[in-house]
């Protein structure tokens, strides 16, 4: 039962219909006490006294949907061994368009997971704090002018993979755990998103 | 240079361009295509925004965009666009946006040379303007992106040079541009109105361009500047708000030097942003020589409501003459001081249904009319009331 709640949860979290909280990197102790706080400062009380039980539920839920969402695995940008130079303030500046080349001098070939897909929504919220529409749009003002070129769409991370296998410029990122990181960083240059 | 070429030459060189991505060998990774249909409705209660006696229109914004990739350095980029609105702001037919070969070096920083039809940047939305599922609102703001000169301010055949130069804190981008402008119909009408019949020539026009961006702010400020000869038709005459006052127009020179400057701030699911411009308007012999200098600006705030929704709701003000900011002025054109300013209010909410699909819902209180077409001498439509409203709606498709 939990699992099925877990599942709701993380579809309304993808859909963005609850709050950032949820999102395993925001389920700090500060941003719970603040989050606490803001509820507590309800005046009515018997509306106080269902705003703190609904807290509470999602709360536990929250760490549940922590557990069930990470499942160990952590959001990496995978590239070739000829990348070693490459940093996620680089990794930063050539998804939003600002840098087309690589520390190496080549042209950067930027592949992407579907849009609307729980990677993609993460890599987003985690490199720079904003939904996968929101930098479809910066992406989008540069290929309409002439500008630039958008990430290559690829559908899932084999694809994703093998294109990186085949092409030493291009990178991606995806979802890993400890084991796959630990193998692909014998093939790969390997970048963590977490802080 | 490009834009020395005869004009039937020139079409030709940017229509091979334009194609060229499409028949070129289909390696996916090398060629790129994308595009956007934007379909709706506009309403205005009043004034002439979509026409004389038109108070409803429907909005079509249509582009395809394609790229090819020959090598990390060297690529070709052009794009097919569509816009229909009002009278005076709707293209005959598809119009070639840009379309210009790219050249990229790493030497210092990032530099790319394009040439061509190319698209110079003069403020922080140039790019997005066109966008529906890009810009923050269906109708953007007229004191800096005016819909009545959009074509003349939006791309020019000629040559850009832009460099991209990141430091540890922030990347600066640095754009200049030179180029003769496009003018259609649709500029005669903007500015004169159909009392011209006559014929403008463009001059070269230039632009610079320079923008600091840091993981939160974004700090831009342009300059552009141009002229345009004028011949007038045989008789043409502009009417004034007294039946029998005529214009008579003759041979001459409009010369326009704009600078806007701007700053956006981001930070994840909010954005504000405020914008200024400042334009000299040269009108020398064509009607009686006047000097002024128009001012705007806008302060916008642009929110992410949830992963679906965005709301964005701006305020703008624009000047005619900003030495004369209560709009008084004097004959022989006689308009409402109102007719010299306006105030405007909007609302934008936009739905993102599918990664495809975004549905965008606006309404704007407009107070005065300053910067409604005829631009030079308005007629009366121009401004029946202070006080009018526009609503907008719009559906885009983007692939």
């Amino acid at each position: 039962m939990l699992q099925t709640f877990c599942k709701a949860l993380k579809k309304l979290a993808e859909k963005g219909c609850i709050l950032k909280i949820t999102r395993s990197r925001d389920l700090t102790l500060r941003n719970v006490g603040l989050f606490n706080h803001a509820i507590l400062k309800s005046k009515a009380k018997f509306q106080r006294s269902i705003s703190c039980f609904l807290s509470g539920i999602l709360l536990l839920f929250s760490f549940a949907l922590y557990a069930q969402e990470n499942n160990g695995k952590s959001l990496v940008i995978v590239t070739s061994k000829s990348n070693e130079a490459l940093t996620l303030q680089d990794v930063k500046r050539l998804y939003s368009l600002k840098q087309k080349f690589l520390p190496n001098k080549k042209r950067a070939k930027l592949t992407m997971l579907p849009i609307d897909g729980a990677t993609t929504l993460e890599f987003t919220q985690s490199l720079y704090g904003l939904y996968p529409y929101q930098l479809q749009r910066i992406w989008d003002r540069a290929v309409f002018s002439g500008r630039g070129k958008a990430p290559t769409l690829k559908e899932n991370t084999q694809t994703m993979l093998s294109f990186i296998d085949a092409n030493n410029d291009a990178l991606g990122y995806m979802f890993v755990d400890e084991s796959q990181r630990t193998q692909m960083e014998e093939s790969y240059h390997v970048l963590s998103l977490e802080k | 240079m490009f834009y020395l070429l005869k004009n039937s030459v020139r079409k030709y060189l940017l229509v091979t361009v334009v194609s060229f991505p499409c028949f070129a060998a289909a390696d996916s990774d090398k060629l790129s295509l994308s595009g956007f249909v934007g379909l709706g409705a506009v309403h205005t209660t009043d004034n002439n925004f979509l026409g004389s006696n038109v108070n409803s229109r429907t909005i079509v914004d249509a582009g395809l965009q394609a790229r090819y990739t020959i090598n990390d350095n060297i690529s070709v980029t052009g794009q097919l666009t569509y816009r229909r609105l009002g009278e005076v702001t709707t293209d005959d037919e598809p119009r070639i946006d840009f379309a210009s070969i790219d050249f990229s070096s790493n030497l210092f920083g990032e530099t790319q040379l394009s040439i061509g039809r190319i698209k110079p940047s003069t403020g922080l939305y140039t790019e997005s303007r066109d966008l529906p599922m890009s810009r923050p609102s269906i109708i953007m703001p007229q004191s800096i992106y005016s819909d009545f000169f959009r074509n003349f301010l939006i791309s020019f055949d000629g040559a850009r040079l832009s460099v991209n130069y990141p430091l540890s804190w922030a990347t600066i981008s640095f754009e200049s541009a030179a180029g003769k402008t496009q003018i259609d119909e649709n500029f005669n009408e903007a500015l004169l109105g159909s009392a011209s019949t006559g014929d403008w020539d463009s001059d070269i026009a230039k632009v610079v361009d320079l923008t600091v961006s840091t993981d939160n702010f974004t700090f831009n400020i342009s300059r552009f500047w141009t002229g345009t000869d004028y011949t007038p038709g045989e008789g043409n005459a502009l009417p004034t708000v007294l039946p029998t006052l005529f214009i008579p127009l003759s041979k001459g020179v409009l010369e326009i030097d704009t600078i806007t400057a701007g700053v956006q701030y981001t930070n994840g699911s909010t954005e504000l942003t405020f914008e200024y411009i400042t334009r000299d308007n040269g009108i020398i012999d064509f009607v009686p020589s006047t000097e002024s200098v128009t001012e705007g600006w806008y302060s916008q705030i642009r929110q992410s409501l949830s992963r679906e929704f965005t709301a964005t709701a701006r305020y703008e003000v624009f000047f005619r003459n900003k030495k004369q900011r209560n709009g008084s002025t004097t004959p022989p054109y006689i308009f409402p001081d109102y007719g010299n300013t306006a105030r405007t209010t909007a609302l934008s909410l936009t739905w993102q249904i599918s990664p495809n699909l975004q549905a965008t819902s606006e309404v704007h209180y407009v107070e005065g009319a300053g910067w409604l077409a005829p631009y030079v001498a308005p007629f009366e439509e121009s401004f029946e009331k202070k006080h009018w409203m526009l609503f907008a709606t719009q559906v885009t498709y983007r692939f």
